[in-house]
């Protein structure tokens, strides 16, 4: 059992879930790792959670290239002594700290180093933990999970009943040449903003609209729209300066990878 | 040589651990075609996917005369593997500007010799699928940014403007409904004390 204090405990607790879906930084991925050499109830809340996981990914199913077993068999050496080693061996981490990126045709993957080996862990946990750093800049995601969670006619009326309340704002949203309007943005005193679009042409599906806030000079994501926003309400912070619309890939991004198309200065 | 499809995983990885070969071949049959979907998924890249693919198995092949079935299922291992290859593959690169448009629109039609391993495979597909589906809205989404997305959970406190606590939570619920929905089909394991949804801090 952990010798770690018990809100230690809990702190490593509530990163056993990001922990099973490779969903955390290397920092902390390695220091849930050394967690679990020494606590068996978050070990076997962690196996558990990876075996959940698993089942996730068999969503996805389809037939693999012919080819591939080919290649798979060609590799398997019949010659070489059969290894003493639990498992395939977890990756390396800090990839993504220790390599340029590399083009899509010839990259190598990353190396793979054997975690297990300086570990004590429960043996499936030690063979599991993987994943590395932390660039990662796309996000798929399917358009119905972007969808709004509230009805677009709920928000809409807030937002036209929070016009009405002191210290509201109330800001058109203009193109950036600032011709066109293109819809406006409510802004509460504390902190609720809503953004309603007069009629945006629709997006392919391999686009979504995403909205920002722009903090200290820099962009900070409000949300995905999706292809065809009318409403959303969104967090805003008190020390914004402007709300801006993008049009970003259907995964979204962490920092715009287009300019603005709109903006709504505070 | 042929194996028979009844045989349990554990007694493959057993042969397997003995460097043979149809035995391999049969662990290929069953989970080949759900590595490859998962790893074409996440990288958007489906030559890349079967780089991953292929290191995936050839770890197995390499590596498998240790392995101890009482320490979970070479499912969970070839997923979780696949999954973290993945992981470590996006985010070691900058792949923006590579992944448009490369998922779906090459997909090659399956070889005859491949239909009934996809169709035996299609039943747990829609089921996941189904489970998936029924999450709320909000675990699902986090669910997706993390699992398929690639994304660490500051990543998608970030993109959703969520707390990070709250994004922790949903994904911990997430997992944790899923195998309360999944159990009887997939699992069929008492469950721990610790499966139980939380609220959300």
């Amino acid at each position: 059992m952990s010798d770690h204090r018990p809100f230690d405990h809990q702190r490593y607790r509530d990163l056993i879930a990001p922990f099973a879906l490779h969903a955390l930084d290397d920092d902390e991925r390695l220091d849930v790792a050394d967690h679990l050499l020494e606590c068996d109830l978050c070990s076997r809340d962690v196996e558990e959670m990876f075996e959940t996981a698993s089942v996730v990914a068999l969503s996805e199913s389809e037939a693999p290239p012919a080819a591939l077993w080919a290649r798979i068999s060609s590799g398997m050496n019949v010659d070489a002594p059969a290894t003493s080693a639990s498992a395939p061996v977890p990756s390396q981490p800090r990839a993504s700290q220790t390599q340029p990126s590399v083009e899509k045709q010839d990259r190598p993957l990353a190396p793979v180093v054997d975690l297990a080996s300086r570990r004590r862990a429960r043996p499936l946990v030690a063979a599991l933990v993987g994943a590395a750093a932390a660039t990662a800049m796309v996000i798929p995601i399917t358009r119905a999970a972007l969808a709004p969670s509230t009805p677009s006619m709920d928000v809409s009326q807030i937002a036209a009943a929070q016009e009405k309340t002191p210290g509201t704002k109330r800001i058109d949203l203009l193109s950036t040449d600032g011709v066109t309007r293109l819809g406006d943005v409510v802004v509460t005193a504390d902190g609720r903003g809503y953004i309603r679009l007069d009629n945006p042409p629709k997006l392919p599906d391999d686009r979504t609209y995403q909205l920002w806030t722009v903090v200290d000079g820099k962009p900070v994501s409000a949300g995905l729209l999706g292809t065809e926003p009318k409403v959303a309400a969104f967090v805003i912070s008190s020390n914004a300066a402007a709300v801006a619309l993008s049009v970003e890939r259907s995964t979204g991004a962490i920092s715009p990878e287009t300019g603005p198309i709109a903006v709504a200065t505070l | 040589m042929m194996i028979d499809g009844d045989v349990a995983d554990n007694e493959l990885m057993q042969m397997i651990g003995h460097h043979n070969e149809a035995a391999m071949a049969e662990l290929y049959r069953r989970y080949g075609g759900a590595v490859f979907a998962l790893a074409a998924r996440i990288l958007g890249d489906r030559q890349l996917a079967e780089d991953v693919a292929q290191e995936v198995f050839i770890g197995v092949w390499d590596n498998a005369i240790g392995f101890d079935p009482t320490r979970g299922k070479i499912r969970t291992l070839l997923m979780t593997r696949t999954h973290g290859r993945c992981v470590d593959v996006i985010r070691s690169r900058n792949a923006r500007s590579d992944r448009e448009g490369r998922v779906s629109d090459d997909r090659s039609r399956p070889e005859p010799d491949a239909i009934d391993q996809e169709l035996t495979t299609l039943t747990e597909a829609d089921l996941v699928r189904k489970a998936v589906d029924n999450l709320p809205l909000e675990e699902r989404t986090v669910l997706q940014l993390a699992y398929f997305g690639a994304n660490t959970y500051r990543e998608v406190a970030v993109i959703l403007s969520l707390p990070e606590g709250t994004v922790k939570t949903r994904m911990r619920s997430a997992l944790k409904r899923l195998r309360l929905e999944l159990n009887e089909q997939f699992f069929g394991t008492p469950l721990l004390p610790s499966t139980r949804i939380e609220a959300e801090p």
